[in-house]
Parts: C-alpha cells; structure tokens; sequence
C-alpha cells in the first residue's frame, strides 16, 4: 500500500497528518490514497496526540482534488455509492478525533482537499497567489460528496457556501478568511509555526466547542442562513439563479440545492447520506462524462506534446511585433501586455492607435475592477504596450503578429516589409480567420516560421486559439505558438491549414442552414430560442448579428470557393447587406440593436418578401437540421484529419464557438444520438433538400459499423 | 584638462502641452516613460546596454521618487542599470547631460540615457504647517476633553494652500520671482514693451511654420482615458496676433511693467530623452549620430539678473570649446522672458557690459534674430523645466542637421542665478 498520508510524531504530544504521494506530483485523493488515510487514522486512534495538523509533504501544493480519472471511467452506480460512503467514513473519523486539529493549507486545495480540512476544527493558509481553496465538483457534474456539501454552509453559512459550491470558484487566502473558511491567512515560510500557534489556541476551547462555525454578522445574515423563511428565499434564488445560467440542462447544481434543502440544520450524517444518495447518479450520469472528458482534452491542450519530436524547445517570447491595432489586435496586445510581453503596436493612423488603446484600457479596467487592481498596476502594464506610426521598435521582437484586415494583399504587404525589420529566427503568425496560411507564406523569405495563430472574439474572454501548421511550418514555430498560447491563458488547437480552420468552418453551414430555414420561412426568433434552448450561449442570427453580415458574409465566401456543391452562398443574407444592415455594429442586422438591447426587427420579414410565417411542429424540426448540419462537417473535419481527432474538434467547438459543454461537444452528441439515426437522417435529408446534407462517408461508415467518433 | 564631452546618438521628447490642457493626468514619470522607451525603441537599442539613466526633474512627485528609476524601470531598462535624478532648475535637462558627459569622460559609462521630465499640471497645492501641526495635535488627543480641545485649535486661515509652483518660481535668496528677474533686466537693458511683444509673435509664427519639421523629434502620447493622440506641441497659437499680445496687462509689476503672460514663457508639461554615448559607441551606432558635444558649462551670477545665464555661461563655453561667437551659425537661448532672450542678446555684442561682467577684452558678439530660436521658442513651445534644456540640445542639432550646419549653442538662464550652454558640433 503507497503511503499518500502519514503521521509523523513530534513533540509535546504533537502529531502531524502528513499528504505527501509518492507516486504523483500533485497530491490526489486517489484510492491509494484512502486505504492510506484509514491506516493513518488507525494509528491516530490508537495511540491519540495532544493535538494534530494536517499539512502537505509536497512544498507549494496541498491537494488537487479526486482522482478525475476514476471518476471518468466509474459506471456502477453501487459501487460510486460505496466509495463516496467510504471517503466519507474516512473523514467523520477525522472530524471524531478528541485531539484538537488544524490545516495548514499552502498551494491548490480542491474537491476533497478541502472537504478533508473541513473535517478539522479549523484551517490556516498561506498567503501566496498559488493558495486556491475550493469545491469545484459542480463543474465537472457532480457535486462535493465527502462532506463538503453539508460541513461548508455550517462554517460560512448558507449563502456563501451555494455561491461557492454552485459556481465552483476558489478562493484565495484573504477572501477565505474573510468569509471565515478559514481561520487565518499567513505567509508561507512561517505557515508550520503558525498553524502551532493556532492549535494551541483552538485547544483552548472547550471540546464540545472546538470547531469554527459560521458567525452571522448582522440580523439579515442570521435570517438567512438560521430560519426557515430566510433559507427558502436563498434556495429560491440560488435555483432562479441555476435555471437562468443552465437553463435545466445540468443536473448537479440541482442536486446541490435538494441536498441542502433537505438536510441543511440537521445532523451532519443525514447530510452525508444525501450527499452520497446524489452523487451515485451523477457520476454515472452523461453529463459528468462529458464534462470530465472537456476538462481532461483541455487539461490536455495546455500541456501535451504537439510534434512527434520532444526534444523540440519552444523559443521564449519576451517582445513582440503588432501590426494592426483593431479590436483583435488590441484583445491580443492586451494578454501579451499582462504576461509581461512588450508589445509595439503599429497602424497607420493615430485614431486607429487611439481606438487600440482604448480597447486594451477598456479589458484592463473591467479586469482591474474585477480584482481590485491598483491603479499602479493598471500602468504597468499598459506600460508595456508601445503604439507607432512606424516599423522601428522590431529589430528584437520574437514574434511579429499581423491582425489587419483580411484581404491577402494587404496582408501580403503588410509581411513584406515587415519581414526584413523583425529577426530572421523570429516568429511570424497571422491572426487570420479566413486566409491559407499556405497562401499568406508564399513570397516570404522564411516561410518555416510562419503559423496561423487565430484568435476569437472577444478575445479577452474566449479560450481558444487555432493554431495553423502550413506546409512548411517548423516544428519549432509550431511549438513556440503552442506554447504562447497556454502561457496567454488561452487552449490552443493545432489546425490543418484549410478553409475555415475548424471552428469557422463547422459553424458555416450550422449557420447556413439557419438561413436556409428562414428563407423556408421560419422566423428569426424561433430559431435563435430553439438553438438556445439547445444550449448554444446565442442563437444563430444572433452571432451572425454579433459578428457583422459582412464579416459572415466574407467567411462563407472563403467556404464557398472551398466547397462549392456544399456551401452555396445565402440570397437572404445579401439581400440584407444590400439594405445596408451590417448587425450590431450599424444597430440592424437580423435584429435591431440599441447599445446592449436586441429586439426582433419585424421589417426583415418583408425584406426577404415573404409573406406568411411558417410555425414549426415542435423545438426539434428547428434544431435537427442546424445540428445534423455540425455534426456532419465536424465529421468531415475528423475525416480530413484538420485536427487531430474528434476530440478536438469537440474542444474547439466547445472553447470557440460556445457548443454546450455538457453536450461533451459536436461529436459526442452526435453518438450519444447515435450515430445510425444521424446518418439515415443526413439520408433523409440530402434526398429532401440537397447536396448540403450528402452525409460524410466517415460517419456512414462508423454507423455501419457500429463504431463512434468518441468512444461513448 | 580634456573637456568632457559625449556623442548624442539619438533623441525623442513629447509633444509639450500648456499645464492643465492635454497633459493635466498624465505624471511627469509616464511622460518620461514614454520619451524613454520610444528613443530605445527608434534606436533599436538592447536596454541592457544602456550604464546610467539620469532624467532632469524639478518638481519630483512625492509617489515617485527618484523618478529616473521609476522612468528606467517602465521603460524597460533592466533593474541592475542605476538611475539618479538630477536638478538644475530651468537648465535640469542639461545638466543631465551634463552628468552624463562626466560618466563618460571618466569612464564610468559609455551610453547613459539621459533627458528631462517634467509635470507642471501636477505641481501639488500643499497644506500649511499650521494645519498639519492641527491634524497631529488631533491624532495624539486620547480622551474626549482632548479630542475637543485639538479641534478647537482650528483655524479657516489653516486651509489656504501654498501654491507650490508659485513657490517654485520665486527664489528664495532674492525674493524676486522669474517674471520680476525679466523686468529687472528690461530696465536694465530698456528693453521695450513693443520689442517684447514682436519677439513674443515671432516666437509663435516660427514655431506654427515648423510644425512639420518639428514631428521629427517628437513622439505622439495618448493621454487616457480617452487616448486621443497628441502629436504637436500644445502651446503655439494659430492665429495670434501683435494687437493680442498688446492688450495684455503687465502680470509681475501691475503698474509700470512689461512683462505680459504673452510675452513669457508658458508653464508647460512634457519630456525628452536623449542617448549619449562615447566614441567607441558612436562609432558603432547603426545609424549616424546627431552630434557631438564639443563643450559645455554652467556659470553663476546674482539671482536678480537670472535672465543673463546664458551669456555668462555662453562665455565659458566657448572659451573651453576655443571658438568664438562668430562661428556659431545656429543659436537656442531658452525663451523665459522675451525680454529675458533680447537682454541677452544686448549683453553678449555690449563691449561695456563684456568688460566689466565677463572679463572680456572683446565683446562677444552678435547674435542674429534670424539664427536664434529658428523653429520659435519657450514663448510658443512652452517651458516644462526639467525639460527644457534636453529639449534644446535635440532641436538644435536636429536644425543644425537640415541647414548642414556645423556648429551651434544651446543656452538657458536659471532660476537662482545661473546659465547652461553646451556647443554642439556636427561634422
């Protein structure tokens, strides 16, 4: 059996419960790591100390949480039931022990890291950024089961503990002891010392009243958190507040709320056994699936080899080259700047530096507000970004990025001299979202540096970076671009140099047929709410409207070109153009746009001359044919391998275009439907409605044989 | 004795705009920031190259001090480089290049990035003693009946502030401030309301008609938060006329002066900053550099007289240059005063005055309107003090380049008695 805890005597009746495994580098509560917890309690019991503290043997790190693994490949409800029931056990017989017990927390402490220092009397940390405490389970569908669930509220109270739990943030040390999760915050190289301190004072108390628990400040915080009336209304808007971000579709937060409303003030075992009662189903339940698989291909993306090749060192970048200072330039200058990237920012015109500018402010106010930056820091970093009117400032940059308008000559231009300003060793990336890489390289002196490297908008808040690998991209390029990406916070995906990389070009005809089935004659807003209630953040007119007509209208030109029979171009979408509606940008698109408001715009109808309104049968006959659209391009893309699998086809579409994550992504829906009614309905429909459903031969053949893309 | 002395291999100063205009938020130190990391950037230069940053800056704030090292450190020079801050007055600019001469001549540095910043929007309004006294007898009061016995040593008188920038120009030995030292040397030198004025204008048409040229040396700042670019300098007025100017009342002597805020210099915001290096960098410099300092001095006089700086220092530097006046084909005397700038130039062809003031046996010289001040002046440009005289050094050889001129002088007159001048050299 490995020894993941250990006690560790000391003196004057001290013991330590130390979490050091030896086989990983973070501590995870595996299930060697439970066998060892009950042998350590063993000893605990049998030969009682004066007191204990709980800390980590691994410097910088406390525990990371669960074994995800096994909870992805768990599907026998009993057997989750049990192993809850165990963990559970496990940590009531640290909660029983007489001595006093503190935890000494420093580092990441997540899941079951933090229930099991919930089973103590009370908690210190360390100061240190790394310190983040938190129940993150909701976010992978199921909810804290070792005790969290119940022991939280009883510290912190009701209120805060839902907002905890259902959102699944962390804390770091000082918001943790502000809301009383844990007693202290302290600095990290006196943390042993201090946690002494605290649990000679906490043994002071008297046993029956040892541990921590919630201290209302004020009459409202006790009604809330104390009666009957005040715990309804918390429940009723923490279940409002769940329906309106998930609309239903995500089943543990519900869960949370049940176990809470049913056990909150009664003893801490009834809790305990609803926790468990709720937790079997959701393990085994599609939506954890799905959502530990999205968090393991995102763990995944920030961290795999991306060439065959290991020995293959990605160059540092500590200044680069900006030409273009438009809301996707800026959005990048801005992530660069926060790493510490000096950027030199070029345009043409001072007004556009000037709106460049004011982008990247506007994203670190709303940042620095958020986190309470000083206004020193908001300078620092705007520090690192200077704006020119000319090429001088690039004759060290490691990367030279160009962000201007997409039009290759233009884009040609802008490398031709921009290329013999920066070093030759230097990276060059496009941030183009329609051009070939290919096609952009051609004509430059070192096309092995070159790399698509495409941001979505905006890009402050979108996680996905396509990274496009042409013909002659190094390994070394690829790499370096890989490599910025995760270090600007951003899941990067390698893409085949092809029309539309993966996101735009699975989203086209998703969009398109929205088109198809408006010019049928549905309306806009049905549509939209359909694709919505399916999960998508915005409906499709909707992100047409977001992105700007002309925009879309140039995207599907480039997937035209490329896919001729399958991507005919849209007469309603011209016939708006022609009338002068770009979208949210001029306030009328599909709708009508004031500031942040939307409203249907009833005119559109008669635009496109139509006369009657066509009202579907039910929410599916809208939906099925949007989606089979997806599904079957995202297949296409698997099939021409412009990633490297279905699995990241799902991720790109998940992070870059919004596709609902409990879904698992395109093609996990897609065999969850199952892959044989997918593909008589693409049959279906291409018999109905033409070369834009033909089905994708790789999904024919994965149907016919029974197989999937995503070994669901 | 060799005379210390440097290259300038390059240079860039902001836009300079009037206190309280464009300007007004921006700190001195992000003003200097800015001027630094962009003559870096233009120069493509390593940072780590760079052995001293020293900025000149009167009116340092109180959150940055030292704010050469707060400029170096934004600038992206790297932490081991030291910076110091250095103050001349009026001629602080200068005198960091001064020093950045010494540093090179004794071997103590081969490039120094050297310069000016000044804020004076931000120039604090400050409390009077009496009031902070007040505020600690508060703090210190335990009890009740002290508590009320501190606040009743309150006084309105306590809240009138001391405007430290008129403080700031008024000096302390003399008792006279800037505008008094120029109409003392009005009358002295019976220098006309009508001569000010037309000086005055000619400062202003000059300095609108190189607007272009004048974009050579500066870089455009985007003052937040609307960040709406600033590309020539602030002060010169389109438009201005003899017949404006006219109508001014005397600010300093309300009665019997001729010193207006028309015919004075402007108080001004901006920066400048400058690369100076010895001749092994020089020589290695991609592109060729702007000049070399051929020699340079600071020189004393009565602080009533400040206005005369320039010549005295004028006559040391070009002795320690071993030229005369007569060679030098492009002059910048700092524009303080209009009458300031024309006193000077009285003094310099006065045989008398270079006799009895300078020791001189000839006179100096003359120094011609159409070589002085060519692309206008302080009266236009306006005057940020800790700039001013790094500003000069730029501008004149940026000229000096355009005419082929091979050689010029760059003076200014300080607040407290004294004058800079540096002879400026190109091949």
């Amino acid at each position: 059996m490995m020894n993941v805890f250990r006690v560790e005597r000391r003196d004057g009746g001290l013991a330590h419960l130390v979490v050091d495994h030896p086989g990983r580098k973070l501590n995870v509560l595996d299930g060697d790591a439970i066998e060892s917890l009950e042998a350590a309690l063993g000893d605990l019991e049998s030969s009682p100390p004066q007191g204990l503290i709980v800390i980590s043997g691994k410097p910088g790190s406390f525990i990371a949480g669960a074994d995800i693994d096994a909870i992805a490949g768990i599907t026998d409800q009993a057997l989750v039931h049990s192993l809850v029931r165990r963990g559970q056990a496990a940590y009531s017989r640290l909660a029983a022990l007489r001595c006093p017990k503190v935890a000494a927390i420093d580092g990441v402490c997540l899941g079951g890291g933090t229930e099991l220092v919930l089973a103590c009397d009370s908690r210190i940390a360390s100061e240190e950024p790394r310190t983040q405490i938190g129940l993150p389970e909701v976010l992978l569908g199921i909810l804290p089961a070792w005790g969290g669930t119940t022991r939280l509220p009883r510290l912190i109270g009701l209120p805060a503990a839902l907002d905890l739990i259902l959102t699944g943030r962390a804390l770091d040390a000082r918001r943790a002891e502000k809301l009383g999760l844990v007693a202290r915050a302290v600095p990290a190289a006196w943390l042993v010392e201090r946690a002494e301190q605290h649990l000679a004072h906490v043994a002071k108390r008297p046993a029956k009243r040892r541990e921590d628990r919630y201290r209302p400040r004020g009459f409202m915080d006790w009604v809330l958190d104390a009666t009957v009336p005040g715990r309804a209304l918390v429940f009723a808007q923490a279940r409002k507040g769940v329906l309106a971000r998930t609309g239903g579709a995500y089943p543990a937060p519900l869960a949370v709320l049940h176990v809470l409303e049913h056990t909150y003030g009664r003893p801490v075992e009834q809790g305990l056994v609803a926790e468990a009662d709720a937790a079997a189903p959701l393990v085994v339940g599609r939506v954890c699936k799905n959502l530990v698989r999205i968090f393991r291909l995102s763990e995944d993306a920030k961290r795999a080899n991306v060439v065959a090749d290991p020995g293959v060192k990605a160059a540092t970048v500590s200044s680069m080259a900006l030409i273009g200072a438009g809301v996707m330039g800026a959005g990048i200058a801005e992530l660069a700047a926060r790493q510490g990237i000096t950027v030199r920012m070029r345009e043409l015109k001072a007004e556009a530096l000037q709106k460049g500018l004011q982008v990247i402010r506007g994203v670190i106010g709303e940042r620095g507000r958020k986190k309470r930056m000083a206004v020193r820091e908001v300078d620092a970093q705007m520090a690192h970004v200077l704006p020119t009117l000319d090429l001088t400032g690039m004759a060290h940059a490691d990367l030279a990025l160009e962000a201007v308008v997409e039009d290759l000559d233009v884009k040609r231009r802008v490398f031709a001299e921009l290329e013999v300003r920066i070093p030759p060793e230097a990276l060059l990336a496009s941030n183009t979202s329609s051009l070939s890489i290919d096609a952009l390289a051609s004509g430059l002196l070192h096309p092995g540096r070159f790399v698509g490297f495409h941001f979505f908008n905006p890009v402050h808040r979108m996680p996905l970076v396509e990274v496009v690998r042409g013909t002659r991209t190094s390994d070394t390029a690829l790499v370096t671009a890989v490599v910025l990406a995760r270090r600007l916070g951003k899941t990067p995906v390698v893409v085949k140099d092809s029309p539309g990389f993966v996101v735009n070009r699975v989203l086209m005809p998703y969009l398109r047929e929205a088109l198809h089935m408006l010019e049928e004659g549905y309306a806009v807003a049905d549509l939209d709410s359909a694709m919505r209630r399916f999960g998508m953040p915005m409906g499709p007119f909707e992100v047409v409207d977001e992105v700007g007509l002309d925009v879309a209208q140039k995207v599907a030109g480039v997937l035209t070109a490329a896919f001729p029979e399958r991507m005919k171009p849209s007469p309603a979408l011209e016939t708006l153009i022609a009338a002068g509606r770009l979208g949210r940008k001029n306030g009328r698109g599909f709708y009508r746009h004031r500031g942040r408001e939307r409203k249907v715009d009833p005119s559109v109808r008669g635009l496109l001359g139509q006369q009657h309104q066509r009202r579907p049968q039910t929410v599916d006959t809208l939906t099925e044919r949007m989606v089979l659209a997806m599904v079957n391009e995202a297949a296409r893309c698997v099939e021409e391998s412009i990633v490297a699998g279905a699995e990241q086809v799902d991720l790109a579409m998940i992070f870059g275009a919004g596709f609902p994550p409990y879904r698992g992504g395109v093609l996990r829906h897609a065999d969850t439907v199952g892959l044989a009614h997918i593909a008589s309905r693409l049959t279906a429909y291409h018999a109905e409605k033409g070369a834009r459903f033909e089905p994708c031969a790789l999904l024919m053949t994965k149907a016919a044989a029974g197989e999937t893309f995503t070994g669901a | 004795m060799t005379v210390p002395g440097g290259w300038i291999l390059a240079g860039v100063r902001t836009p300079f705009a009037k206190a309280g205009s464009v300007f007004k938020r921006v700190p001195s130190y992000e003003l200097g920031r800015i001027a630094a990391a962009e003559v870096i950037a233009r120069s493509e230069l390593d940072p780590a190259r760079i052995d001293e940053v020293v900025f000149g800056h009167c009116a340092m704030p109180s959150e940055a001090a030292n704010s050469s090292r707060i400029v170096a450190l934004r600038a992206g020079v790297p932490e081991r480089v030291p910076a110091v801050t250095v103050h001349r007055n009026c001629a602080s600019g200068m005198e960091a290049v001064a020093n950045a001469c010494h540093r090179i001549g004794s071997g103590d540095a081969k490039l120094v990035l050297a310069g000016g910043m000044e804020s004076m929007s931000q120039i604090p309004l400050q409390f009077q003693y009496s009031y902070s006294d007040f505020l600690e007898g508060l703090m210190r009061a335990k009890t009740p009946g002290q508590k009320l016995g501190a606040m009743l040593k309150f006084r309105p008188a306590m809240l009138t502030p001391r405007i430290a920038l008129a403080e700031g120009l008024t000096d302390l030995v003399c008792g006279l401030n800037m505008g008094e030292t120029a109409e003392v040397l009005s009358r002295e030198f019976r220098i006309t309301r009508e001569r000010q004025d037309e000086f005055a204008l000619r400062s202003h048409q000059r300095a609108l008609a190189a607007r272009e040229r004048l974009r050579e040396e500066i870089v455009p700042v985007f003052p937040p938060p609307a960040c709406e670019p600033v590309r020539d300098d602030v002060g010169p007025r389109e438009g201005q006329t003899y017949e404006a100017l006219a109508r001014l009342k005397p600010y300093f002597d309300r009665r019997n002066g001729t010193v207006t805020v028309g015919n004075a210099c402007q108080v001004t915001d901006g920066a400048a900053a400058l690369l100076v290096g010895d001749d092994e960098t020089a020589r290695g410099w991609p592109t060729p550099p702007l000049g070399r300092i051929r020699a340079f001095a600071f020189a004393g006089l009565a602080p009533g007289r400040m206005g005369l700086g320039p010549v005295f220092a004028m006559a040391k530097a070009l002795a320690r240059a071993q030229i005369t006046l007569t060679e030098i084909e492009l002059f910048e005397i700092n524009e303080a005063f209009a009458a300031q700038v024309i006193a000077c130039q009285e003094a310099a062809k006065s045989a008398k005055f270079c006799r009895d003031e300078l020791d001189l046996e000839q006179p100096l010289g003359e120094i011609p309107d159409e070589r002085l001040n060519v692309n206008g002046g302080a009266i236009a440009l306006g005057h940020p003090v800790g700039v001013s005289g790094a500003r000069l050094l730029l501008t004149t050889l940026h000229e000096m380049k355009r005419r082929g001129a091979r050689l010029g002088l760059a003076s200014l007159c300080v607040g407290g008695g004294q004058g800079a001048a540096f002879v400026l050299e190109r091949a």
